[in-house]
């Protein structure tokens, strides 16, 4: 039985190593900073949630596998709350969001830094 | 002391005392330490007038699991997919059930964390919402999910109008 | 076996944190620092997590908790700084927007 949740955790902490990945090559490759802390805020997240679950099924003890779950919800709930005041904070100081079909908003979606 | 304030204490103390017993790492010694901690804790904390459904939020954990790894899963899809062609859309959904305050807040955090979807503002009648690949189901994913939410915080549903 | 799987695992985060860097480099807007600055902080929990694994040392996970308890404060920071900076004047409004 411990053996078989041993084997489950190594997969789960696998699968979210591969999350935090994809969602780096989101951060890479998306167009606009909204598109971005899509890629993070859904990608990361599931990736730290499936790391401490696996991990919390090799734990030794209940509590320490509630602590690894604690983690995880602590920055579900930084992250969570944090892309909103991101994303209103960037619109509020004129980002404007790049949209599909509008050609004309790429170009005023992201102004290059001033020199 | 009416019997909701006894409720709320109680709730109040249970959970500190969890959250105590998960950082000591179930250490019994510890407790010499915590039980001050989370009584001086649960004297200070501000009062929360949330009134939540137990049972309801039990079942909405499962379904945010599933929500949270239907998320990863399209923008992961998303990320690794050669071509980015992405129907990016800022959509407005209307407040059907949820009232202003706590409920709308828990709304608009959550709906980060599920697919495809991002609160920008908070308005009074209205939620911008940032939609990274905008579908036919994705309004009424929203409403659906707002339906959730009012259930969870023993909401009155009103007759769709 | 554990151990050098879960190494493997650490190397790879830590690269994953240095794209976030990279991010932070470039910019353009000081949103996306932050949100970086975020996706570190998120690696770096996991990387702590496993390396408490590896080296056996339990400590590793309250300084996992309390990088967690810091993400939401520094959030907040960002937020009411870049907020009065609104409030101040045109000027270091764009700052804050674009750098």
């Amino acid at each position: 039985m411990t053996e078989a949740l041993h084997w489950l955790g190594y997969g789960l902490v696998i699968a979210g190593i591969l999350f935090f990945l994809a969602g780096s090559l989101g951060l890479l490759r998306f167009p606009d900073v909204f598109t971005r802390l899509h890629a993070l805020t859904k990608a990361d997240n599931l990736g730290l949630g499936l790391i401490c679950l696996g991990l919390a099924f090799q734990a030794s003890g209940l509590a320490e596998a509630v602590k690894y779950l604690l983690i995880w919800l602590l920055m579900l709930v930084a992250s969570g709350i944090g892309a909103t005041l991101i994303a209103s904070t960037a619109l509020a100081c004129g980002l404007a969001p790049r949209q599909a079909d509008t050609p004309s908003n790429t170009m005023t979606s992201e102004r290059p830094a001033p020199k | 002391m009416n019997r909701r304030r006894w409720q709320a204490w109680a709730w109040r103390l249970a959970i500190l005392s969890l959250l105590w017993w998960a950082i000591s790492s179930g250490d019994p010694a510890s407790w010499a330490w915590g039980v001050p901690a989370i009584i001086a804790a649960a004297v200070l904390m501000p009062a929360f007038n949330w009134h939540l459904r137990p049972l309801a939020v039990l079942l909405f954990v499962p379904h945010f699991l599933w929500l949270a790894l239907r998320g990863g899963l399209e923008v992961a899809w998303l990320a690794c997919r050669p071509s980015l062609r992405l129907n990016t859309r800022v959509i407005e959904h209307r407040w059907h059930y949820l009232p202003e305050g706590p409920a709308q807040l828990f709304m608009a955090s959550l709906i980060n964390l599920i697919p495809g979807t991002l609160a920008l503002r908070l308005a009074s009648g209205a939620l911008q919402v940032h939609v990274l690949n905008l579908h036919d189901g994705t309004a009424a994913s929203l409403i659906r999910l707002e339906r959730r939410i009012a259930a969870l915080f023993e909401v009155a549903i009103r007759k769709e109008t | 076996m554990t151990n050098y799987l879960y190494a493997v695992g650490a190397a790879l985060l830590l690269a994953n944190a240095g794209v976030g860097a990279w991010r932070i480099l470039r910019g353009p807007t000081s949103a996306d620092r932050m949100l970086a600055a975020e996706m570190i902080t998120t690696s770096a929990i996991a990387v702590l997590l496993l390396l408490s694994i590896i080296s056996d040392q339990s400590a590793l996970v309250d300084v996992a908790l309390l990088f967690a308890l810091l993400a939401a404060v520094a959030m907040a920071n960002f937020v009411t700084r870049t907020w009065t900076l609104l409030r101040d004047d045109k000027d270091t409004r764009e700052e804050a927007g674009h750098d």
